[in-house]
């Protein structure tokens, strides 16, 4: 077949086959996950039988659901209550791990709904109820021994009426510090944080090559690892973590910065408190911040303002999607 | 060359032309209720992102030719959790313009940002398109990186006679429930107290919010964020949410610095009252004895 082309036309048909063979399956990677999202609807229509005592069963015509009726001994039983029909619960129920004693927090379009504290073992189970049938933006975030927080796990999640539906699997990234801003080249920056109990912790730190080391969690989630600045460049890297425990690998951390130089400027403990877009100073960031940034969009900033919007967000001198975006991603509800 | 060679020879170059594609583009795009459109009922057209990275800000310009009014625009159901600037139809520019947040990101395929609702003046053909310049996405980054993006546009026969179909579905449930919150800076009002509100409704979308200060009858139309009448905070304040087939959802918020009971009017009114029941009661028996 290939005897028809001329040289120009196999060159051609190389080159494209080399990068079909490269990339395409590239292209058809996506992000492994083992969240599991199941949709449990209860009958339609209320039957005997079916546990719950609806419609229009009662003791007498259906005591399996409704449990005996209670035997009068002597004077005529009174009228048995009408059995109305209690509507099924709309809810979603949103389970896995997070930190050991850690709160985790689900916010529904970005608005905290509810909060719950997870076991020893950093499993945890949350839910929310009452909701309307439609599309919601859920989103969870756990808050480590230190008070530092994880990055958002968001899920956009289509909720039937009537129905329950369990997001279970989630698996919350580990927190992640380090303790120096700028570490001296050849020094050892040590970059740390917590995540589930004995799980195997990958460290990414990136550079013109990126490199990958594993450290193990102790048994309440937290992992140090020190890592030796003399293979890396000067200049400004980011480092990342992930865990992996029985088979299940959680989603990365948040990316923190630190520089390579020529001294060592130690960071204090870490704190709680979002590294941007924290308008008002409460340490959240949610609907007030994004009050205070809307009232100054596509208006000049005042002086005061200017200062705040060069500390907390891009620094352009102006409110604008940019800012917003900053703001997106440190959000805290 | 063969046929095959040929087929071959094309299927490398289609691969070649998926790869050159941005990989990580997010793809704007119209998903019209159907592609012929008639010209005696109302029709929708959803506005979608397929997002390919995860991306957390969105400001987009409709452009809108051809013989179509948009008359509503549904809100509902978007991926969009806060608006920066609400959906707006120019009709000077033709433009319909908004731009929004989704705090921790959206990424995926079918992502509603909004459903616009037209009427067709009369036949003839209609364009949607994206303006380049006035629409962006910003990937969910801490430095906020724009993303590249595929802009598709739809073209839109309309005919006349066609009826299209009506998918109204009544909704009867109020707005999801909310908590407006008090607050107060240095950068915006003066440092005066302010209420911070917001919330979904699934079914029509929200329509407005009201705000009513001290009694739920004395009512105002407001947007967040809304700079409080009463300083003091010494009163009860209602927020109401209301979508657009009317159902309300009311939040109550309790007095900072609630009245002392001696502020209160109707204590001294109570007072007031029982007072003259026994300087009255006082003088009637007095009256009796002599």
């Amino acid at each position: 077949m290939m005897n028809v082309f001329n040289n120009r036309q196999k060159i051609l048909i190389n080159i494209l086959a080399v990068f079909v063979v490269l990339f395409l399956p590239l292209s058809a990677l996506s992000e492994s996950s083992t969240l599991t999202i199941t949709v449990t609807q209860p009958p339609t229509t209320p039957s005997c039988g079916d546990g719950s005592c609806n419609g229009s069963e009662t003791c007498s015509s259906c005591p399996t659901d409704c449990g005996s009726c209670p035997s009068g001994g002597g004077g005529g039983g009174g009228g048995g209550g009408g059995g109305g029909y209690i509507a099924p619960i709309t809810s979603v129920v949103f389970s896995g791990r997070a930190y050991p004693k850690s709160t985790v927090t689900l916010l529904k379009d970005a608005q905290i709904s509810a909060t719950t504290i997870a076991g020893t073992d950093a499993n945890f189970q949350i839910s929310v109820s009452g909701l309307a049938a439609g599309n919601y933006i859920f989103s969870v975030y756990g808050e480590d021994n230190k008070g530092i927080r994880s990055s958002l796990l968001t899920f956009p999640i289509s909720v039937t009426s009537g129905a329950t539906t369990n997001v279970s699997g989630i698996f919350i990234g580990p927190t992640i510090a380090v303790d120096k801003s700028e570490v001296k080249r050849g020094d050892n920056i040590a970059i740390f944080g917590q995540s589930v109990p004995q799980a195997d912790i990958t460290v990414a730190v990136s550079s013109d090559e990126e490199f990958f080391t594993k450290v193990k969690s102790d048994a309440i989630g937290a992992y140090l690892y020190n890592f030796d600045t003399s293979d890396i460049e000067m200049g400004q890297h980011y480092t990342k973590s992930k865990a992996a425990v029985d088979g299940e690998i959680s989603s990365f951390s948040k990316a923190i910065s630190f520089l390579v130089g020529t001294k060592n400027i130690a960071v204090g403990l870490p704190t709680k408190c979002p590294a941007k877009a924290d308008l008002n100073s409460d340490c959240r960031v949610n609907l007030i911040d994004f009050s205070i940034a809307a009232y100054w969009y596509k208006r000049p900033i005042s002086a005061e303002f200017k200062l705040k919007e060069s500390e907390r967000l891009n620094g352009d001198g102006k409110v604008d999607l940019v800012d917003f975006s900053i703001m997106a991603y440190y959000w805290t509800g | 060359m063969t046929k095959i060679q040929k087929i071959y020879l094309i299927l490398l170059i289609t691969g070649y032309l998926l790869l050159i594609t941005p990989a990580s583009a997010a793809r704007l795009y119209f998903e019209p209720q159907e592609l012929t459109i008639g010209t005696s009922r109302e029709f929708s057209v959803a506005v979608n992102i397929d997002a390919k990275d995860r991306v957390n800000a969105f400001s987009a310009a409709v452009a809108i030719s051809g013989p179509l009014i948009p008359f509503d625009i549904n809100e509902a159901n978007s991926v969009i959790n806060f608006w920066i600037e609400k959906p707006n139809w120019d009709k000077t520019t033709r433009l319909l313009t908004f731009s929004g947040i989704t705090p921790g990101g959206f990424q995926g395929e079918k992502g509603r940002l909004l459903v616009i609702k037209f009427k067709a003046e009369k036949e003839g053909a209609a364009v949607l398109s994206f303006d380049k310049g006035k629409t962006k996405v910003y990937l969910h980054t801490p430095d906020a990186i724009e993303d590249s993006l595929v802009l598709e546009k739809i073209q839109l026969p309309i005919v006349k006679g066609k009826e299209n179909i009506g998918v109204e579905i009544p909704d009867n449930d109020p707005p999801e429930w909310f908590s407006p919150e008090i607050s107060q800076d240095p950068n915006i009002f003066d440092g005066k107290y302010f209420l911070v509100f917001a919330t979904q409704d699934k079914g029509s979308g929200i329509d407005h919010y009201e705000v009513c200060e001290g009694s739920k009858t004395k009512c105002a139309t407001a947007e967040s964020p809304y700079l409080l009448q009463n300083q003091k905070l010494n009163q009860k304040i209602f927020v109401k949410a209301i979508d657009k087939s009317g159902n309300e959802r009311m939040a109550t918020i309790e007095p900072r610095y609630p009245l002392k009971w001696y502020e209160l009017w109707w204590i001294w009114g109570i007072i007031i009252l029982v007072i003259i029941a026994l300087v009255y009661y006082v003088v009637e028996k007095n009256k009796k004895r002599n």
